[in-house]
């Protein structure tokens, strides 16, 4: 039996529900404890390599160390599935719900590296934390609570376009208007950046809103 | 204050309580529900057991070393039997690979091709020799697709498998310090290519020793072609002994350089059959038949090379040549790695009757027809790494190892 760092067992203590909190939210809840452990035993291991490491603390923090665990695991999952389908046996049984699947983390992925720094932060340390603790978040983040609730809606309201540039536009098309909307870059930066002429650029993007105000009225 | 004051009978009472209904720790407002579903992140559907980080701390504590006890990690599915299907690779090797840091597990090693891919060429017959051939082995398929540690595996029992031929036949190891005269090689290129001139073949691009006498940027024969920076060629006879054995040991796998004299008489019987090349003093095996090409002569070889990758994934090779300019230059490894890739097994045939020979790889050592060659440039092979521990910068350490078996011989001795 080895002794646990004190400080990791501190920190265990402090969020190892937060830390399963998030894999849930991730969609990892039928392996969230594995997870969990995943993370504390790679923590343990650089605080071992590293004496001066300090443990993540805050919501953001805890929320881009699950993710990176989580996809290690999408990762192997994928390979997996793939290499039973290449084998010729049997793949390997998708989660009940779709929302569980892959799917589901990849858009929360593409969503979250597009919006602003800024509203990213906030976002992922409410989604961490819940939207009772926002007066926590708030002095977790260093802001007061009516700056945190401004924020807050901004970064809804932009992730909410973003799921709707993924959902209803081929990606490419979807990277390029998230780029133009939320990369805080002229339109002669993203056509340098991808490739393309302004105009093309320009005209890609009114396709784009045409298609997407068209779905809007459908659905109202 | 006297309690008659108080006297409330009858009247109605407001009564003020602290608080007030406790909502359910998971509940959210259906808006912000619905927010995150439409971003694709999961409503937590309940809090852990009570005994949660309790027993997170044990699993984490248990064991010999606990923090890298990856064995233990699949003992968490055994309480969910039924979600254990979920994760399929609940193993201690996939624990293991979770375990590491996201640093640490970058994708290139994972997006490894298969060790054995199907065949390319048509001109490989993976029956021409069934016992070496592993993509003609079903039954090493799954396990080789398992985890590249199982390619590696079969590579270390090829290695192995051809050291202890090479001690119970009649087989000739050719190591890197075997005398070499050094100025008679393109001499003999040039002969031979004078003596039996080959169409090129589409599979044969690498330039011949006249190409290469021609062109002046070309390395010489007597230069080292993974050299990085060649300098100043010093005069025959000046070489050092270590240089005289680089070149000693690249002209044997170089096609324009096989003029190493336990070679010559072997060149001899070779030179009817007028190959495209011919790398490595190939021992003649009139009596072996390999597949197809049945009656007719056939060399049978293995090229064992060892060969390392560094951090920054580039491969170092000793043991072959190799005339291209981005590989020339060996990295300091740093990092002990394997390189599990494709095994390519060669089985060119020669053939006297047909007088067809297959061509060589591109620009590494041309394989005589009829070999088996494991290299890393090939489609298919595989290959182990030395730990070499010096730093970064230091010379690197380069173990070449090749070894060719005389089946022939050895089957007459069955």
């Amino acid at each position: 039996m080895t002794d646990l760092h004190p400080q990791l067992a501190a920190h265990l203590q402090r969020h190892a529900r937060t830390l399963f909190r998030i894999a849930s939210g991730f969609g990892r809840r039928r392996d969230g404890e594995d997870i969990v452990q995943t993370l504390y035993a790679r923590w343990w291991r650089r605080m071992r390599e590293e004496p001066g490491w300090t443990l993540p603390e805050t919501y953001s923090e805890l929320f881009v160390c699950v993710r990176r665990v989580v996809i290690d695991v999408a990762a192997k999952e994928k390979r997996d599935r793939l290499r039973n389908a290449t084998a010729g046996g049997d793949l390997a049984p998708e989660p009940e719900c779709p929302e569980t699947s892959l799917h589901a983390f990849e858009r929360l992925q593409w969503i979250v590296s597009r919006l602003p720094a800024s509203l990213a932060e906030v976002l992922t340390a409410s989604l961490s934390a819940g939207r009772r603790d926002d007066a926590t978040v708030a002095r977790d983040l260093g802001i007061t609570l009516s700056a945190f609730t401004t924020r807050l809606f901004r970064a809804r309201r932009a992730a909410e376009e973003l799921a709707s540039y993924y959902e209803l536009l081929p990606l490419d098309q979807a990277t390029l208007m998230a780029e133009l909307r939320y990369g805080g870059k002229t339109r002669a930066q993203v056509a340098h950046e991808l490739g393309m002429l302004p105009d093309e650029v320009a005209e890609r993007s009114r396709q784009a809103l045409d298609f997407l105000e068209k779905n809007r009225r459908a659905v109202s | 204050m006297k309690t008659s004051r108080l006297s409330t009978e009858g009247r109605p009472r407001l009564v003020l309580v602290r608080g007030g209904l406790a909502d359910a720790p998971t509940a959210e407002s259906p808006d912000w529900t619905d927010f995150c579903h439409r971003i694709g992140w999961q409503s937590p559907a309940g809090e852990p057991d009570d005994d949660f980080e309790d027993r997170l701390l044990r699993r984490l504590t248990e064991g010999p070393s606990a923090y890298g006890n990856a064995a233990r990690l699949p003992v968490l599915h055994d309480r969910h039997p039924v979600e254990s299907g979920a994760w399929p690779a609940s193993s201690a090797l996939a624990a293991a690979d979770l375990l590491a840091e996201p640093e640490s597990s970058p994708a290139p090693w994972g997006q490894l091709t298969p060790a054995v891919e199907p065949a390319a060429s048509p001109a490989v017959e993976p029956a021409a020799a069934p016992a070496v051939d592993p993509a003609a082995s079903p039954a090493l398929e799954p396990e080789r697709r398992r985890a590249p540690w199982g390619r590696v595996g079969l590579a270390a029992a090829g290695m192995l498998a051809v050291a202890a031929a090479a001690a119970l036949i009649t087989a000739k190891v050719v190591s890197p310090s075997a005398p070499a005269t050094a100025a008679a090689v393109p001499e003999r290129a040039a002969d031979r290519a004078q003596q039996a001139p080959l169409a090129p073949t589409s599979q044969c691009p690498s330039p011949t020793a006249s190409d290469r006498a021609a062109d002046p940027r070309a390395p010489s024969a007597e230069e080292p072609t993974n050299k990085p920076t060649p300098g100043p060629t010093p005069p025959p006879g000046h070489e050092s002994a270590p240089r005289r054995a680089r070149v000693a040991s690249r002209s044997r796998v170089t096609p324009e350089t096989d003029s190493a004299p336990d070679t010559a008489p072997v060149e001899a019987t070779l030179a009817t059959f007028r190959p495209a090349s011919v790398s490595l003093a190939p021992v003649e095996t009139s009596h072996l038949d390999i597949g197809a090409a049945a009656g007719s002569q056939a060399i049978a070889r293995v090229d064992v090379p060892v060969a390392w990758r560094s951090a920054g994934d580039r491969e170092g090779s000793a043991g072959w040549s190799n005339t291209s300019p981005d590989r020339a230059v060996l990295p300091a490894p740093d990092s002990v790695a394997v390189a599990p890739a494709a095994v390519r097994p060669s089985t060119h045939v020669w053939s006297a009757a047909s007088d067809a020979s297959t061509a060589p790889d591109r620009g590494r050592t041309a394989s005589a027809a009829g070999n088996w060659a494991l290299s890393p440039e090939g489609d298919r092979w595989l290959g182990a790494t030395v730990t070499p521990t010096l730093p970064r910068g230091s010379a690197p350490a380069s173990v070449g190892v090749m070894a060719q078996l005389d089946l022939g011989r050895a089957f007459d001795k069955l």
